[in-house]
This record gives C-alpha cells, sequence and structure tokens, in this order.
C-alpha cells in the first residue's frame, strides 16, 4: 500500500522507544525519555542483540561490587586512618586510597559514560539537565580524590562518585519500569490481537488453499484468514465460511455470546469460542475498533491535564533555580569552610532537588488512570476530562437507551379468542420477521413459534404505522402496527381487546395490534425497561453525593412513572433546546454538570456539559461530542469512573505535594550541608519509588472494584514474575 | 565479645523469614541450571553476593553507630538505644510473621518491589556466576525488617569492624536455608514450610527478646560501673561484652 497523505501529516508526538510515553521536542531516531529507559531497554532488548543487554547488566553488577568494597574501603579510611598517627596507619590511608582508585574506575566507566552520552545528547537538543549537573558533581569529585590521593594528603570522595552511579542509574532504571508499568494496561489492550496470524492463499497452480502464518503487520484489507476455535479474531472483517460463537463482550457488555454465520461482521480482539472460521479482513489492524480504542488512549496520553502544565512549569524553571542554589551553596561553602564542602553540599542540592519525582507526580498517575479506565470500558479524552470528571457535582441523564436498554420487551399479550393464539403468533412472526424497527424486533423475539411460518406476498410498511401482508393464499390482508393503522384500515375492536387498550390508555404504555379479515385478533403490550443495573448506578451516584435528575422528551406520565421507579426527579416532554437550556443554567450557576446520553441524539446536549458522557460507544471511540465514552452499554461504569477520576486527581495532589514538600526540605538541609550526597542520591531513589508506588496503585483499585473479569474475555493482566510477591516481606 | 554465635542462630533461624521473601529468587537461580554441582555454584555465588552487601551495610551501621557515640550527649547511651531498637524491631518483625499483629498499607511495599523485578528476572536468569552474583548483590538491598533489625545491632556495636562481622555472622546463618531452597532440597510440603515459617518467626521474636535484654545489661552496667564483677556471665547478653567496654 502507498503511503497515506492523511497519515503522514497527523501530527504524532514522539514516543520513548522503552516506555511509550511522549517524549517532549524530540528528534529522529531511537529516543528514550530520560537515561532509565536507555539502560532498561538495553538491559531487556529482546530483538536480537543479547549480547549487549548481558553487557549492561554485567556491567550494572561489576559497579554495584565495585561501589560496596569503595564504601568500605572510605568508611575504614575515616574510621581507623582518619587523622594517621602512626607509620602504620598511615600506610593503611596510603592503601587505603589507592585501592578506591583502582576500583572506582570500573564504575566511572560502566556507568558514567551512558550518562554522559545522555547528557550529551540532551545537549544537543538544546536541554540543560540534571544529568549535565550530576555528571560534573561525579567528575569534580572523582578529580579531587585523585588529587588528594596523588598527594597523600586530604579527603577523598570516590564513595560519592560510586554511589552516585549506581544509585541514579538504578533509580533512573526504576522509574523507566514504572513508566513502562503505567502504559501496561494499554499493552494489555493490545495484546488482544495475536501476533500471528493464518493467512488463507490459493496456490495459482493448484489452486488448492493453502494456509500461511504472517506477522499481523502484513494482513491487507481483504485478506482471508483462518481462525480457530479458541482464537482471537485478528482484524475486524466478516464470515465467508463456518459458523461460531463470539464472545464480545468488551465491546457490547453482552455477557451471552454472539452467533456468527457467513456475513456476519466480526470485531478484532474478540474470542472465537467454538467455530473454525474463514474471514475476510475488512480494517488494518490498528485501524480496526481495538487498533482506534487504543490510538485514542495514546491521544489522551498526549493531552495535558492542568496539573500536568503545572508540573511542567515547575520543571521548567525547576533547572535554572536549582542550578543557582546550587552555585549559591557552592559559593558560601567555598567562602566559609572549603573547596570540599562546597562541591559535596552543591552535590547533594543537585542530588535531592533532582526533579524526578515532580516531574513523574502527574504524568504517571494519570498515565496508569487512563489506561485503566481504557481496561475497563472507559475511554477518557485526556488528564483535562479527568480533572474534569473529578470535579462535577451533579449528573443529567437521557432516558431511551441510557437509563432504559432502548429497545422495548414484551410485557403482555392478549388474545381477542385464545383459541387463535398460535394463528396470530405464527403470523405475527412472518410480518415482523424481515423488519428492523425496535418494536417489530420486540414482537418476533416474543412469538416463539414452531409452526412454519406462513408465506407472505406483497409485504409493504407503512410509515409510522406499520406493516400489511398478504399471507398466501387470501384474499383479504393481515395488519401489524398501532391502533391508528387498525382504524385507518377499518378493523374492528372486539370488546375483550376494546376494553384492555382503553385500560392501558390511561397510563401510557405503547402496543402492537394484529388484524385480519377485518378483525383486531391480538395486542402485543410493550415497556421500555429499565437497564438491569440503573438502580445500583443511581446508588452509587448518590453516594457520590452527586446531584441527579434525568432530561427526556419523553410523554410526561411515562417521566412520572419513572421518577417513582428510581426516585430521582425526572424531567419530561423536553425538546432538545430545552434540554441544552437545563445544563446552561446548572452551568451557569456554577455548578459542575455531567450529560450522560447516546452521544448521538443528544450531542449538542453532551457537547454543552463539562463532561459529555457518550453510552456504548461500542467501536465508535471516536465519538467528537463526548469527553467520555463508555464502550459497553454499562450504566455502572459511569459511578466507577468519577469515582476513579477523584481518585486519580487525590493521587496527583498527594503526589505533587510529595514531591514539592520533599524537594524543598531536602534543598535547604543540603544547602546548610546537612546531608552527605550518598544519602541524598539514596533519598532521591526513595522519593521517586513513593511517587510510582502511589501511582501504581491506581491500576491496582481500578482492579480491585471492578468485576472478576475487567475485560470480559477471559483476559488476565500480564503478570511479571511469579516471585514479584515475595519480594518484600 | 558481642554474641556472634547467637547471631549467627538468629540468622540461622530466622533464614525460614529469608526463604518465604527472598527463597523464590534463589529457586531462579537454580532453574536453568543442568546438573546439581554448576547450581550449587550459582547459589553459592549468589548468597556471596547477599553477604557482600550486607557486609558493606553493617559496615556502614557500625561506622554511623561510632559517630553517633562520638557526637551524642555523654547522658544518651547509644549503645543501649540501638540495641533495645534492634531488639524491638526484633519483635515486631517476628510478631508480624507470626501472623499476631496484621501489617497496615501492605499494597504499597510490593509495588516498589515489583519494579524491581524485570531488572531481577533477567539477571537471575542469565547464566553466569556473576550475574548470580550481581542478584545476590541487589538482593541485599531489598527492604527487610529482619535486616534493618539486624543492622541496629550492628550500629550498636559502635565500630566498623564489628558491625561488618554482625552482619557477616547474620549472613551466614542464612547460607544454609536459602542454597538448600535453591538447589531444591526444600520440596517440602505447605504444611511443613507453613509450621516451619512459625518456629522461625518465634525465634526471631526470642532473639528480639535477648536483645533486648542485652540492651537492658547496656544500661545497667552503665549506671552500675562498681558492680562490674557481679555482672552474670550469661552467655546470650552482653553485659561480659558491655563491662568489658567499660574497662576500657
Amino acid at each position: 500500500m502507498s503511503s497515506n497523505p492523511l497519515q503522514t501529516n497527523t501530527i504524532e508526538p514522539v514516543r520513548c522507544d522503552y516506555c511509550e510515553l511522549p517524549v517532549p521536542g524530540a528528534v529522529q531516531g531511537p529516543v528514550f525519555c530520560c537515561s532509565g529507559c536507555r539502560f532498561a531497554s538495553a538491559v531487556t532488548n529482546e530483538r536480537g542483540d543479547v549480547g549487549a543487554s548481558r553487557w549492561m547488566l554485567t556491567g550494572l553488577g561489576v559497579s554495584l561490587f565495585f561501589s560496596l568494597n569503595v564504601v568500605m574501603m572510605t568508611m575504614a579510611l575515616w574510621a581507623y586512618a582518619d587523622k594517621p598517627d602512626t607509620r602504620f596507619a598511615a600506610a593503611l590511608a596510603d592503601f587505603l586510597r589507592w585501592i578506591a582508585l583502582v576500583f572506582t574506575i570500573p564504575v566511572i566507566a560502566w556507568l558514567g559514560v551512558p550518562l554522559a552520552r545522555n547528557a550529551g545528547e540532551l545537549l544537543k537538543r538544546r536541554q540543560l539537565s540534571t544529568d549535565l549537573l550530576l555528571l560534573t558533581g561525579v567528575i569534580a569529585s572523582f578529580g579531587y580524590s585523585i588529587v588528594s590521593t596523588i598527594r597523600g594528603v586530604g579527603h577523598v570522595y570516590y564513595e560519592v562518585a560510586c554511589v552516585i552511579l549506581v544509585l541514579v542509574t538504578l533509580g533512573r532504571w526504576l522509574e523507566a519500569t514504572g513508566r513502562l508499568k503505567a502504559s501496561e494496561a494499554l499493552h494489555a489492550l493490545e495484546s488482544l490481537l495475536p501476533d500471528t496470524v493464518h493467512r488463507v492463499v490459493t496456490s495459482p497452480l493448484s489452486e488448492q488453499e493453502q494456509e500461511v502464518l504472517v506477522p499481523l503487520s502484513e494482513i491487507c484489507v481483504g485478506d482471508r484468514l483462518r481462525v480457530r476455535a479458541s482464537e482471537r479474531i485478528p482484524v475486524d472483517g466478516i464470515v465467508i465460511r463456518g459458523t461460531a460463537t463470539i464472545d464480545e463482550q468488551f465491546f457490547t457488555g453482552e455477557s451471552w455470546p454472539a452467533a456468527k454465520r457467513p456475513g456476519s461482521t466480526l470485531l478484532g480482539g474478540t474470542l472465537n469460542l467454538d467455530g473454525d472460521l474463514i474471514v475476510k479482513a475488512t480494517a488494518l489492524p490498528q485501524q480496526g475498533a481495538l487498533g482506534r480504542l487504543v490510538e485514542a488512549v495514546r491521544q489522551a496520553q498526549s493531552a495535558k491535564g492542568h496539573y500536568e502544565q503545572l508540573a511542567d512549569r515547575c520543571s521548567r524553571i525547576f533547572f535554572p533555580v536549582i542550578g543557582v542554589i546550587a552555585a549559591g551553596t557552592a559559593w558560601w561553602h567555598g567562602m566559609h569552610t572549603g573547596a570540599e564542602a562546597a562541591l559535596l553540599n552543591s552535590l547533594a542540592v543537585v542530588l535531592i532537588a533532582c526533579p524526578c519525582a515532580l516531574a513523574l507526580a502527574t504524568p504517571l498517575a494519570v498515565w496508569a488512570a487512563l489506561g485503566t479506565a481504557a481496561r475497563r470500558g472507559v475511554l477518557l479524552r485526556g488528564g483535562e476530562t479527568l480533572e474534569r470528571l473529578a470535579s462535577v457535582t451533579a449528573l443529567r441523564l437521557d432516558k431511551t437507551g441510557t437509563l432504559t436498554t432502548g429497545t422495548p420487551s414484551m410485557k403482555q399479550f392478549v388474545c381477542e379468542d385464545d383459541s387463535e393464539r398460535d394463528e396470530v403468533w405464527s403470523r405475527a412472526a412472518a410480518l415482523t420477521d424481515s423488519s428492523t424497527h425496535v418494536f417489530s424486533r420486540a414482537v418476533r423475539e416474543f412469538v416463539e413459534t414452531t409452526r412454519p411460518l406462513p408465506s407472505l406476498t406483497e409485504v409493504r410498511s407503512v410509515p409510522g404505522r406499520g406493516i400489511v401482508a398478504r399471507v398466501d393464499g387470501e384474499a383479504g390482508e393481515t395488519l401489524l402496527g398501532s391502533a391508528r393503522l387498525m382504524h385507518e384500515q377499518s378493523q374492528r375492536f372486539a370488546p375483550r381487546l376494546a376494553a384492555a387498550i382503553r385500560q392501558w390508555e390511561i397510563e401510557p404504555e405503547s402496543f402492537v395490534l394484529i388484524g385480519w379479515g377485518g378483525e383486531v385478533r391480538g395486542l402485543f403490550l410493550l415497556r421500555e425497561e429499565l437497564r438491569a443495573e440503573a438502580r445500583d448506578m443511581i446508588r452509587d451516584c448518590q453516594s457520590l453525593s452527586l446531584d441527579l435528575a434525568v432530561l427526556t422528551g419523553d410523554h410526561s406520565a411515562r417521566g412520572a412513572r419513572l421518577q417513582r421507579e428510581i426516585g430521582v426527579p425526572v424531567r419530561s416532554e423536553l425538546l432538545p433546546e430545552e434540554k441544552l437550556q437545563a445544563i446552561r443554567e446548572l452551568r451557569t450557576q456554577g455548578v459542575r454538570v455531567a450529560m450522560v446520553g447516546d452521544g448521538v441524539n443528544d450531542a449538542p446536549a453532551l457537547a454543552l456539559a463539562d463532561v459529555g458522557i457518550a453510552m456504548g460507544c461500542g467501536t465508535d471511540v471516536t465519538r467528537e461530542s463526548a469527553d467520555v465514552c463508555l464502550i459497553r452499554n454499562d450504566l455502572s461504569s459511569i459511578p466507577w469512573a468519577i469515582g476513579f477520576a477523584r481518585q486519580t486527581v487525590s493521587t496527583i495532589r498527594q503526589n505533587l505535594f510529595w514531591s514539592f514538600a520533599y524537594n524543598g526540605l531536602g534543598v535547604i538541609l543540603a544547602s546548610c550541608g546537612w546531608l552527605h550526597p550518598a544519602i541524598a542520591a539514596a533519598l532521591m531513589v526513595i522519593s521517586s519509588l513513593m511517587v510510582l508506588g502511589n501511582s501504581l496503585r491506581l491500576q491496582q483499585s481500578g482492579e480491585l472494584k471492578s468485576v472478576d473479569d475487567p475485560l470480559g474475555m477471559g483476559f488476565k493482566p500480564q503478570s511479571t514474575e511469579q516471585t514479584v510477591t515475595e519480594v518484600t516481606p | 565479645m558481642i554474641e556472634y554465635p547467637l547471631i549467627l542462630l538468629g540468622g540461622l533461624l530466622g533464614s525460614s523469614h529469608c526463604v518465604g521473601m527472598c527463597g523464590g529468587f534463589a529457586m531462579i537461580v537454580g532453574m536453568n541450571k543442568p546438573t546439581f554441582r554448576e547450581n550449587l555454584w550459582a547459589q553459592l555465588s549468589y548468597s556471596a553476593g547477599r553477604l557482600l552487601t550486607y557486609c558493606t551495610l553493617g559496615a556502614v551501621s557500625g561506622y554511623a553507630g561510632l559517630r553517633l557515640v562520638q557526637t551524642s550527649p555523654r547522658l544518651l547511651n547509644v549503645p543501649a538505644a540501638l540495641c533495645l531498637l534492634a531488639g524491638l524491631l526484633l519483635v515486631v518483625e517476628g510478631l508480624f510473621a507470626t501472623g499476631i499483629i496484621k501489617r497496615r498499607g501492605i499494597s504499597m511495599a510490593p509495588q516498589s518491589g515489583c519494579l524491581m523485578s524485570p531488572l531481577f528476572a533477567t539477571m537471575l536468569k542469565l547464566p553466569g556466576l556473576r550475574n548470580a552474583f550481581s542478584a545476590g548483590l541487589l538482593t541485599g538491598m531489598l527492604p527487610c525488617g529482619l535486616l534493618y533489625a539486624f543492622l541496629s545491632l550492628a550500629a550498636s556495636t559502635g565500630d566498623m569492624l564489628r558491625g561488618m562481622g554482625v552482619m557477616l555472622a547474620f549472613g551466614l546463618g542464612t547460607v544454609p536455608l536459602m542454597v538448600a531452597t535453591g538447589a531444591g532440597a526444600m520440596l517440602l510440603k505447605i504444611a511443613t514450610r507453613q509450621r516451619l515459617m512459625k518456629a522461625a518467626a518465634w525465634c526471631v521474636v526470642l532473639t528480639g527478646v535477648l536483645t533486648v535484654y542485652r540492651g537492658g545489661a547496656f544500661l545497667k552496667a552503665a549506671n552500675a560501673p562498681s558492680r562490674e564483677t557481679a555482672t552474670p556471665a550469661c552467655p546470650f547478653c552482653a553485659a561480659n561484652d558491655a563491662s568489658a567496654k567499660k574497662g576500657q
């Protein structure tokens, strides 16, 4: 396929090669957002270059070993040969200094060089980085120590250089892993598509069909693929051959698997439970329903929220501020205590102020939250949507298709003459068989008949009235539809049905009538059904202290009944403009309001609300009017999403508070000279870990609150090593 | 002298705790080794890595203890305080392990551990003794209550070499069971393992109580310098050690 100009024009932010999170202002080629990702990618690189990966690991191990020894040597130096008063002590001190120097060299070589390379690369992108400051510190302390060693007097700070390099590498690496984990939920979605597929090709010579195993990325539109039982459907497509039941719960929320036969459409990522299918691809893998969902989450990750912008601004002014403080510390201690103190204390300032935690505080929580929500079938348009959703205090719901299923179900059937029942049913089945109207479908589902359906001729639908057809061999027509159709076609109402209609006209219900031979024979009473989870959802929303109301265009009597049923105010007989007005009024009162609808009919109201929530987006996640798309028709996602958004925002606030307080306090301590650089390095790693752990907890809570199987597709999160749970006491 | 044998015993008895926490790593180290002999070497390298980290941490603690003694006011009995701290930590850690007290906010801890796992996994699965050794070095740095308790004990010695000694003794104590686990000799039934864990937990509590007692002996020795000779020569307490120190 030739390159699509539209595709090349879309602005795709450059992503880190390892953690796949957006990198600002990046260049061509392999890009890493930090040295941690560079390191992690080198270590875990599975695409061939195992040698390099082992080399990195060996380097880390060796550096760790040498660093521990250097630490012990300098400890011994301080403990036993600080002030050498004997010749033995002097000799010991000399020996320890030289051996520490020898042990430091490999650490500098193995871990210092990558740090230098990263700093250099950032410098080429015209970015001053903390890497650069750290590198300066390491070189300075190493250089100073060498001079001391050669002269045989003065302190050595080999352990500072070693510990900083080891801890910075380890800390960055942990951060990179944390970020990777943050996008894990997204990867879990992507992994629903198999890596390889069986393509069916017809050999040109023998005209026999053959199966070839090819990578998913090579599939083009129109390819025929074979999908066996218990395999996942790799692309959106159409069944050509075979039948199967397919688990589509992720998209439809329907726990009952769907039966598929030739001509049925299939969605990529759904699970073939039992059949053997030949499928024709109708979309490229990344442009199918699942691919579009993943892409939408990706885009959401690059949309920055208010907190993220705040953190960004802070990070930007952070660097010069820290530079100034470090320089000030160096100057002050240089004037008062000496060059050594100046070096160590300014190094400690840089280490403790390293804005890793601050830079991670918001994005990590947002990324983790967006991915987790997507896995639970909730697509959020970005960090800003999350923040707005968290601040929502009022919720307005549409009725039809939102609170109710949108498809009416049969409530009652009345027959004029009970002996005629089978005849009425089979005629009703035949008439409704071809119709797609929601009432027809409800009737067709209801009238399960084993009798062969009468064959029809001259079937025609009367718009807004019903269906008219002639049963084979009969002179008169059979009618199915509204009371008006019956009146217009002058069908007579017998006493029983007339009484039933009079009764139900008081309480406005929908009904479908069937009649032939000048007489109405049967009546189907239909009713819009509340979704099963609607009451739970309302209770959950109330416990989130949300102000609830239903806005509907429906008949006021039905609205009143709904209000009685669910205990929530219902405003009925609203025109679309009046719905808009209701939302606008709330907003002018300063109420943060979210509107829930199907995203098609009520798109303007959704767009006007602070947050528009569209139900049942299914495969169509790109509905523009909605900020939040619920992939399934599952109302319980709404309170979950609002609760989760609040939790995320509180996590972000905790992270920001923690990193500001921690860094601020640390800088004060360090600039006063009360913090040894090695300890500062360790504290920095701990600070990052706190933020990482706090953010990643969001993923857990997303899972805990969800049902047993959030994807409904037998999905299990990709677990890392089993040993993980055994790591910490 | 400090009671190295007791510490060794503490390590030995406490090492069921280590098996519970880090035994999985040892098993991974052993997984890809074709022969028992190779596995044994790998296990020993892994444990040697742990020991080196423990020793370094012990040295740092000992030195930190020394500085603490030097800088803190005379009124504060640093060794006694550290001993008491170490003892209490051991008791608490032991009680956690017995399940008598429940840990709160546990969800936080495994997360940070999880972050290490990809690195560990890669390192542990690679052949070569040096990788097992590196993994051991890193294992020694994992947060562990038992380790912290013994580190405070090391700090209470107030001497770099003795602090190293404490941690070496503790580490050596943990070696047999860890190596046995990794070498596949620990294929015990879950019930047996649970019983062993329970016993080990109480051993940790006991070590803690003895350490607290040792701290008390430090205090007593400091308060009653004239009655040095009357201090009982109990092998489980440091009274002798404390009085010897006094005499220096």
